[in-house]
């Protein structure tokens, strides 16, 4: 389980995180594929710490309020992705921020 | 004399062509910044050198570093567009939940649900329809969390089968 999670951590949301959101304005999946894959890497400690935030965040909102809580935590975790998708895509001023 | 000293004391902005004071930070007439840099070589020793203006665009117009992820930016904008438009988001959360009984559904709902985000951080106007937009990108969805899949399979198996074995 533990291994799992870190792997997760680690490797899967920093390096195919971005995929989903590439897919969801259109992108192919060999090129969101390469895409994530390549912004995950050039980004990878950005995306790392996003990971773990959203991990920290979802566990212990889940510990607290228990499964209904997945309803807040999902759709935020998706925003937080496509925040870093939008960014990955240069699609965002500072007044955006 | 006086006139000319004052003419010396002023110059034109670069941006809108105003007139601006030499020691104008800002053009009064478009708001652009005018960032005083010194000359390389002065022309006339006599005089004192001109000195030269380049203008900056508003720091709200500044587009930030192309590809570069910022984290606490995209906390912020994550969570305006999060609390602007929370309602229809778990809606959507919900309707991913329902359906998502029916595994099959779940890589095109995920779509979906990432188009509904993607407008919410964008500062558009999502609607709970754009969830079901998601099946417009079936195929690729699928592949996509199909190869994630296995991708995560494989790791978890190297990481854990020595582990196992030991």
């Amino acid at each position: 389980m533990a291994v799992t999670a870190l792997v997760s951590i680690v490797v899967f949301a920093p390096l195919l995180g971005l995929a989903m959101p590439a897919v969801a304005e259109g992108m192919g999946a060999v090129d969101a594929l390469a895409f994530s894959l390549n912004r995950g890497l050039a980004n990878w400690p950005a995306l790392f710490a996003l990971s773990i935030i959203v991990g920290v965040v979802t566990t212990l909102i889940s510990s607290i309020t228990g499964g209904l809580a997945q309803f807040l935590t999902t759709p935020w975790s998706f925003c937080v992705m496509s925040a870093a998708y939008m960014q990955a895509i240069g699609d965002v001023t500072k007044e955006g921020a | 004399m006086s006139e000319d000293r004052q003419d010396q004391g002023k110059r034109k902005c670069p941006n809108c062509g105003a007139e601006v004071l030499a020691t104008d930070d800002i053009c009064m007439n478009c708001g652009a910044e005018l960032v005083v840099s010194p000359s390389p070589e002065p022309v006339e020793p006599a005089t004192p050198a001109a000195p030269s203006y380049a203008v900056t665009q508003p720091p709200r117009e500044e587009p930030v570093e192309t590809g570069k992820i910022r984290v606490v930016q995209a906390l912020v904008l994550s969570w305006r567009g999060f609390i602007s438009h929370i309602a229809l988001l778990v809606l959507g959360a919900l309707v991913m939940s329902l359906m998502g009984v029916c595994v099959v559904l779940i890589p095109p709902l995920m779509a979906g649900l990432y188009a509904m985000s993607l407008s919410a951080v964008r500062g558009q106007e999502p609607e709970l329809g754009d969830i079901f937009g998601g099946f417009s990108y079936t195929v690729p969805a699928y592949a996509v969390v199909i190869v994630m899949a296995v991708i995560f399979l494989v790791i978890n198996l190297l990481l854990v089968a020595p582990l196992v074995a030991a």
